[in-house]
């Protein structure tokens, strides 16, 4: 099976299944499926992005077809395409053409996928795990509307207000960068579980999972707030909550109480917890083996070499870490490679089957 | 009737919006200056103006020279008018705009 093709049936049953979920949603949930579909919105991010899209698609149609989604809101009948429609009907007509929709969907969906395993018999089929697709996306980069620059992780959110006196940014969740544009008469301010992050041009870093936050400067000074922790940050630090350039703050809120620490990070350090952020890999005249190896360094999915000889492979290339996906396409298209996942974060790169059936 | 003939509209907007984009990534312009010279050194180059990810087996461009390019091309122009008189073929990873270049008659087996 090829690594595209894998991917490809991985997206289609998550459509899938958000197509379905759609349709029973319209049709109403009950208590015991609304749990269910919570669960499995939770599971995965890509559930939550598959929904969105599919929810987006049925808006637009709706839209396309003049419909309107309240009983008072007067029909179209231009839009619907003829004077057949009483208004009365207009609510199940809706409801009735979705129902068709998702059921339609699905089925493409169905036959893509019997499709694909049709071609696709008897291999790798002793794979039982599920590939981590989403750590193989690239990482986002937004420029937001002052100038500063957000590089988000790998299923970070945020939201931003900007305002006159102050630009304001609320970290949902996730690991973010902060290249933060100079304005002295707005701060920026980063909110993430409770804890403010207030700069006015700087650099910084801000991870907040689960009931932790984590603030590490790499240019310039921010000035940390918290109302729920401000005993703990009083304690450690005496008052004072500026972070300068080399320093990571850490909050931790526990059943009764919040810690907070600050430490000092060398450059090391520094650099490693600053790791996930994308950056050009250049080789000249490396070996493969090489090039993997700083791909590997920059992500959670690792990438190994299945054959000895293809460590010998010479070559010079320049590709963003972040984009593994994109390298083994061309390894696959262009250097006779095959690319199969042999564990949940782990891909092995190995000479294509018939390329070696050709020697 | 009208409903489908939305799906069509729906469907026809998607294709061309994503034709749009992805045509718009790769038909980004950038001044190049790069001389004549062997390709081990110029693609090295490419990809610095450029800053477009590149990849390519050395073998494959030793002892190949590029032609010069001076001005303002699409990053796919100026490496097509570069190896326009070499043996030399692009590889384009659509989803990324990545690049690889081989031999065009490259022989997988022949590197590995």
């Amino acid at each position: 099976m090829s690594f595209e093709k894998n991917r490809m049936q991985e997206e289609e049953r998550i459509e899938l299944e958000a197509a379905e979920w759609l349709a029973r949603l319209d049709c109403g949930l009950s208590g015991e499926e609304q749990d269910d579909y919570i669960e499995w919105m939770s599971r995965d991010e890509r559930h939550r992005k598959a929904v969105k899209a599919l929810q987006w698609s049925w808006q637009e149609l709706d839209r396309l077809a003049g419909l309107q989604t309240t009983l008072e809101a007067p029909v179209n009948r231009d839009l619907l395409g003829g004077d057949d429609v009483p208004p009365g009907k207009f609510k199940g007509f809706t409801r009735h053409w979705k129902s068709v929709a998702s059921v339609g969907i699905a089925a493409v969906l169905v036959f893509g996928l019997l499709i694909l395993s049709f071609f696709d018999k008897g291999s790798d089929r002793e794979y039982t795990f599920e590939p981590a697709y989403e750590l193989m996306q690239r990482l986002e980069q937004q420029e937001l509307a002052d100038g500063t620059k957000v590089e988000l992780n790998r299923g970070a959110v945020i939201r931003t207000q900007f305002t006159k006196a102050a630009r304001l940014v609320q970290l949902d969740g996730g690991e973010a960068n902060f290249i933060v544009a100079k304005d002295p008469d707005r701060p920026f301010i980063v909110s993430a579980g409770g804890v403010e992050v207030k700069a006015i041009g700087t650099v910084f870093n801000v991870v907040y999972v689960g009931n932790a936050v984590d603030v590490i400067v790499s240019e310039g000074k921010v000035q940390l707030e918290s109302a729920s922790a401000g005993d703990a940050m009083d304690e450690a630090v005496g008052g004072s909550s500026f972070l300068t350039a080399g320093q990571k703050a850490s909050v931790q809120w526990g059943e009764s109480e919040a810690t907070f620490t600050i430490e000092t990070l060398d450059k090391q350090d520094l650099a490693s917890a600053l790791n996930w952020q994308p950056r050009m890999l250049k080789f000249r005249s490396a070996s493969l083996f090489e090039i993997i190896q700083g791909f590997n360094q920059h992500n959670q999915i690792q990438v190994v070499l299945g054959d000895p000889e293809l460590e010998s492979l010479v070559l010079t290339s320049a590709f963003w870490s972040d984009n593994v996906e994109g390298f083994i396409r061309l390894m696959e298209s262009n250097y006779g490679i095959r690319a199969s996942w042999i564990d949940r974060h782990v891909i092995r790169l190995g000479r294509d089957v018939e390329d070696r059936d050709a020697l | 009737m009208a409903s489908v003939r939305s799906f069509l509209v729906l469907v026809f907007s998607f294709v061309s919006i994503t034709l749009t984009l992805v045509s718009c990534s790769s038909r980004v312009v950038v001044f190049f200056d790069i001389p004549e010279g062997e390709a081990e050194q110029t693609l090295v180059e490419f990809a610095s103006q450029s800053s477009i990810e590149i990849i390519y087996d050395v073998e494959d461009v030793t002892n190949v020279r590029t032609s010069r390019i001076y001005g303002r091309y699409t990053c796919e122009d100026a490496l097509e008018h570069m190896l326009s008189n070499t043996l030399l073929r692009i590889t384009v990873d659509e989803k990324s705009g990545a690049i690889a270049v081989n031999r065009k008659s490259r022989s997988f087996s022949k590197s590995l």
